[in-house]
């Protein structure tokens, strides 16, 4: 089984002293039957005056911490150990589940279960999702009443994938997603929030996922550290089977190279870090997330 | 203020009464039974004082309430591009509610508020009613209201709602509905208590002729319940009220609240957790608070696990209240049920829950989240109230039968493609109460805001509340369209029931001396409405002295001095067409030039110019502290606001006698001000601040006066003196003193050391010197003195010690000992403000951090 070894650094500069600092954030990955947490350790420059970590309303580790001394830069470094489960181990492929959009909907009414209640709150809108008439049409030849929806989702991400520029200068955290459909830009976040704004306006449950990716270096060269950035992807559900999770950014299954950190109704729930600071001018932030498998790491 | 004119004895016979020609609505009329049918009794007394009034009468009691009300600056801000305030409006005949039917409101919605406090417990806590399919998920867990981190918030029972509002509605068969909740932060009950007091002045008559219920218990129950929330059990707790600022629509009622409440009003900046325990930056520290009662709404409470763009909040409250030691009132995240959607469900919940009938229905709801309420909207969709389903603001209701054709088919359409999205409520055809209007009584229909607070484990509500009634049969009932209030009588005596307040059970009066310790945005904004005003009264001398020189002929001779008196007021770069050099080798003023001068600088065309800015900033922050100002302060400051408004430019002539009066009864409000605070307001630190404003200004503007009029070389410098003493109210003082002619060293005494002088430099300085030994600072570190005692000193010796005549001396006509002198006060005076206001203020604003991590440069394929 895949093992990797994340570094994920935050560093803030500011151009004035920050008097006291309060920070919130999602760096830590959550442990499920798809992957398990091998070790996992935060270090904060300058030291917290007090942290703390709670269990969120959907299961994901948050991390709160307040630092009270002046400073004029921060330093954030998480570091996890995760085990992934291989592909076999993953949920049924989707031919085995022909579960129709109409199935999916029709389950969400009559069940009442947490997990079916978890399902369906991640059918409505939410704060970064939109439905609109460009967002409906966009979305509704992807879900005939009588596909299956594992593979109308397949389909979008597909058409999600190819239709999109990935272009990190186009948007920004503001940038509503109804701009990225007509920009036709972005990054994952907004491709994400896209696919979810699709899905949730057919009343298809979908969730937003954060987390890392393993890229491959460029044949020959070794891995550059620091080169990668948090990734976010989508989750379907399908009733009965669980959660399968869709990468529109790169048109993937997610699969062993995906490690989960926090899952959410889109990025507002989770996003890695939000800070309150008093003082501060202007800020710069940086950061580096570095994902190596284990066995890279062992070498000598 | 003179009471109200005297009811006449008698109404004049040949007009008709005024109950006796009003003319009830089509349906249920709250004070007459039908066209001629006799009057309801509840409104009997009420309808005979106003017939004792007449509409002469009554006339006078809305010039009174109109004058009270612009007085007291009741207010609420409109949301619009233009921005700005609207006045609020009440309408002297009250809203009459019989004892008997306002019982049944208080038992049915003390049911209502129970049954809501559970279904929030339950949403944001084990979700039962979801999974047992009582609440469609989608309007619990879909809606924008539902805050998630607010999920397991509070894991007792009865701790979300404290404070319950219902919007009602009387139908025109005389039933009540509930047509809205407002859970969230209920705006309105401030309001209400000053519609009453506005009533005590207006309708005495009224107010004493009947037993009409008193709001005083309510209030004092609230209290009771916003500190019977405290976590640390001690008596006196630390209860603050927050609220967004004075850019709110209802921030009048935040400071009016705080005022009869009296809680500090403070908003999220005056915050900070630490060690999940909230504190309020005070000017002594920060003191830990025990209960916040919120004017914030929830969603916009914590940027760090609400809203990230909020500024309005407290970062890490959130947290806090999970660690149990603070209580909010309301609990955050209330707001889920004030979707109107979710009413079409309560009578269904009220069965479950609480194994009864809901006594008061709320307006019959469809929610188009299910196909038959759906389909049945879309069949009736021209008769019915088309509101959005979710969230706790609720959007404008729409009324599809208003409207053409085609935009019902667009709703239409946006119903079908997302119908969990609307519901529909039933069009209430309402009943009318009298509105005066005109010297007349017309039928309006109206909307009632009742309050009930949650004490000692019951509910009891307001024996009153808020009625709103439009103008015209069809109008709307928000304020913000131009609604009319009205203040609600209850009428009979409070029955003793379980409810009702036990006297015996009241706590021992605590005799509180000093209050809880000044905010430090409060003690900010004390200081500067100090230094305004006083920056206000001095150039108001300055300029009235001025015109008063220029219309006076004697004057026109030694031109050089009110040329030197023009530059105590404005740059000497606009001066220059100014000075008439006359044959003689006399300087003159030239009148035209000394008119349009004058003109600009109170047009504020020149820098720093006019007094209106100053006066306007002075009310600017009065109106953001005026929870500390006594209400006698605040009427000299309204009227002074309106003064200010005829000061010129106008159309007339600026130099001239109508300008002198204006500028005249300035000075007189201002002194007043400057008196009521002296007199009035207690001696504690915010009286401190507000003076040593008041010196600070005052030391500075005698430095800019003498500075401009005896540094510069003149040739006739003893004509200077004599306005100089005008300008600083120091005249008389002089002539006691010297019984001589003006002497340059003996003014330059006076002004500058004279102890006595309340006037001079010196005098300032000794009670800056007075106040600091006051101030908090004293009593934590008493070892080393701080910069601005240093600073305080350092002015004092120089001012103490400075040799007059040496300062007097002339060099080439100038003098230059005496500016250099001056100089170095007015530099003093400023790192002395500078030096207070980081040492007790120190206000910095937060920013948020949100844009972290975003974006991977990932793309496989």
């Amino acid at each position: 089984m895949p093992r990797y070894h994340i570094i994920h650094r935050t560093a803030y500069k500011y151009s004035m002293p920050v008097a006291i600092s309060r920070h919130s954030g999602y760096l830590k990955p959550r442990s499920s039957s798809r992957q398990a947490i091998d070790s996992f350790s935060i270090a904060i420059e300058p030291a917290p005056a007090e942290q703390h970590e709670r269990k969120d309303y959907f299961g994901n580790t948050q991390l709160h911490f307040q630092i009270e001394e002046p400073h004029t830069g921060l330093i954030i470094t998480a570091e996890s150990r995760v085990t992934v489960a291989p592909p076999d181990r993953l949920p049924p492929p989707p031919a085995s589940a022909p579960l129709t959009c109409r199935d999916v909907r029709e389950a969400l009414r009559k069940d009442t279960s947490t997990d079916s209640l978890s399902a369906a709150q991640m059918a409505c809108r939410s704060s970064l999702t939109a439905f609109t008439d460009p967002i409906d049409d966009f979305a509704a030849p992807f879900f005939p009443g009588d596909r299956s929806y594992y593979e109308c989702a397949s389909d979008l991400c597909a058409a999600i994938h190819q239709q999109f520029e990935f272009d990190p200068h186009a948007t920004d955290l503001s940038t509503p997603v109804t701009e990225v459909l007509r920009l036709r830009r972005g990054v994952c976040q907004d491709f994400a929030h896209l696919m979810l704004s699709c899905l949730r306006s057919q009343y298809l449950p979908a969730r937003y996922v954060s987390g890392y990716i393993l890229t491959l270096p460029p044949p020959g060269q070794s891995r550059l550290q620091g080169a990668d950035a948090s990734h976010a992807w989508v989750g379907i559900h399908l009733p009965g089977h669980g959660w399968i999770d869709l990468d529109p950014t790169n048109n993937l299954l997610c699969g062993d190279g995906h490690v989960t950190v926090a899952i959410g109704r889109d990025y507002a729930d989770i996003s890695p870090l939000r800070g309150a600071v008093i003082g501060g001018g202007t800020q710069k932030v940086k950061i580096e997330v570095t994902m190596t498998p284990e066995e890279e790491v062992s070498r000598p | 203020m003179p009471p109200p004119p005297n009811v006449a004895p008698h109404p004049s016979p040949q007009t008709e009464a005024l109950s006796a020609s009003y003319v009830p609505g089509g349906g249920y009329d709250e004070m007459r039974e039908g066209p001629g049918q006799p009057i309801r009794p509840v409104w009997s007394e009420t309808a005979a004082v106003l017939d004792r009034l007449g509409p002469e009468g009554l006339e006078q009691r809305v010039e009174t309430v109109e004058r009270l009300i612009r007085e007291y600056g009741v207010s609420y801000n409109v949301y619009s591009d233009a921005g700005g305030q609207q006045e609020w409006a009440m309408d002297v005949v009250p809203f009459l509610l019989d004892g008997k039917e306002w019982s049944l409101l208080e038992e049915a919605l003390s049911q209502r508020f129970h049954l809501l406090n559970l279904i929030l417990h339950d949403c944001y806590g084990e979700q039962r009613l979801i999974q047992g399919g009582r609440l469609p998920p989608e309007l619990v867990l879909g809606n924008p209201g539902f805050l998630t981190p607010a999920h397991g918030l509070l894991p007792q029972k009865f701790r979300h709602l404290h404070l319950y509002a219902a919007d009602l509605a009387r139908s025109a068969d005389g039933v009540w509905w509930v047509l809205s909740d407002r859970l969230d932060a209920a705006s309105g009950l401030g309001y209400a208590i000053e519609n009453r007091q506005l009533s005590h002045r207006v309708m005495p008559e009224g107010l004493r002729g009947q037993p009409i219920r008193s709001l005083h218990p309510f209030v004092s129950d609230f209290c009771d319940a916003v500190e019977g929330l405290s976590p640390r059990h001690r008596e006196n707790p630390h209860v603050v009220l927050l609220t967004p600022g004075p850019g709110n629509e209802t921030y009048f009622e935040h400071s009016f609240l705080a005022r009869t409440l009296g809680y500090p009003l403070v908003e999220g900046d005056d915050l900070t957790v630490r060690d999940g325990r909230v504190f309020l930056k005070s000017i002594s520290g920060m003191r830990q608070v025990d209960v916040i009662v919120r004017r914030v709404d929830s969603d916009w409470c914590d940027p760090l696990e609400l809203r990230s763009d909020s500024l309005l909040g407290v970062p890490g409250l959130l947290q806090a209240i999970r660690s149990g030691r603070v209580a909010v009132a309301n609990g955050i995240g209330c707001g889920l049920l004030q979707s109107p959607a979710i009413s079409a469900f309560l009578p269904g919940l009220c069965r479950d829950l609480l194994g009864e009938n809901l006594r008061l229905p709320s307006v019959a709801t469809w929610w188009c989240g299910q196909p038959a309420e759906r389909d049945y909207v879309l069949s009736n969709l021209h008769s019915l109230v088309l509101k959005s389903a979710k969230g706790p603001a609720l959007g404008p209701a729409l009324f599809p039968g208003n409207h053409s054709a085609a935009l019902q088919r667009q709703w239409r359409r946006r119903i079908e493609r997302h119908p969990g999205d609307w519901c529909a409520q039933e069009f209430v055809n309402k009943a009318t109460t009298p509105l005066l209007s005109g010297g007349r009584l017309h039928a309006a229909p109206f909307l009632l805001r009742v309050y009930l607070v949650r004490h000692q484990g019951g509910y009891t509500m307001m024996p009153g509340g808020l009625a709103r009634v439009a103008r015209g049969q069809e109008g709307s009932v928000s304020m913000q369209a131009g609604a009319v209030s009205k203040d609600v009588w209850v009428t009979g005596l409070a029955q003793v029931s379980q409810r009702e307040r036990r006297p015996s059970q009241a706590a021992p009066t605590i005799i509180r001396r000093s209050a809880h310790s000044l905010p430090s945005r409060t003690a900010d904004n004390l200081y500067w409405l100090g230094r305004y005003c006083e920056r206000a009264e001095a150039r108001t001398r300055l300029v009235r002295v001025l015109i008063d020189s220029l219309m006076d002929e004697s004057w026109t001779g030694p031109g050089e001095s009110i040329f030197l008196l023009f530059s105590a007021l404005m740059p000497l770069g606009e001066m220059q067409n100014l000075k008439l050099e006359n044959p003689q080798g006399t300087a003159g003023v030239d009148p035209d030039e000394a008119e349009s001068l004058l003109r600009r600088w109170f047009g504020e065309e020149l820098p720093g110019g006019g007094l209106r800015a100053d006066i306007a900033s002075a009310m600017r922050i009065a109106r953001g502290v005026k929870e500390r100002l006594s209400l006698d302060a605040w009427h000299t400051a309204s009227h002074l606001d309106q003064r200010a408004r005829t000061l010129p430019p106008g159309r007339q002539t600026v130099i001239s006698d109508r300008t002198l009066q204006t500028l005249d009864s300035i000075v007189g409000l201002l002194s007043g001000l400057s008196g009521l605070f002296m007199e009035n307001m207690v001696r504690g630190d915010g009286w401190i601040f507000q003076d040593l404003g008041r010196r600070i200004e005052r030391a500075l503007q005698m430095c800019n006066l003498i500075y401009s009029t005896l540094t510069p070389p003149c040739r006739n410098p003893n004509a200077l003196l004599r306005p100089l003493l005008q300008c600083s109210d120091s005249l008389i003082t002089y002539r006691r003193r010297y019984f001589t002619s003006l002497q340059t060293v003996s003014v330059l005494d006076l002004l500058i050391c004279d102890p006595d002088n309340p006037r001079s430099i010196a005098f300032q300085l000794h009670r800056i010197e007075e106040h600091l030994g006051g101030l908090p600072h004293r009593a934590q570190s008493h070892a080393l003195p701080l910069p601005l005692d240093k600073t305080s000193l350092r002015l004092t010796s120089q001012t103490g010690l400075c040799d007059v005549a040496g300062l007097a001396e002339t060099n080439r006509g100038r003098r230059l000992k005496l500016a250099r002198f001056l100089d170095a006060l007015a530099s003093g005076l400023g790192i002395f403000s500078e030096q207070l206001a980081e040492h007790y203020f120190a206000i910095t604003y937060r920013q948020s951090t949100a844009s972290a991590a975003r974006g991977a440069s990932v793309d496989l394929a």
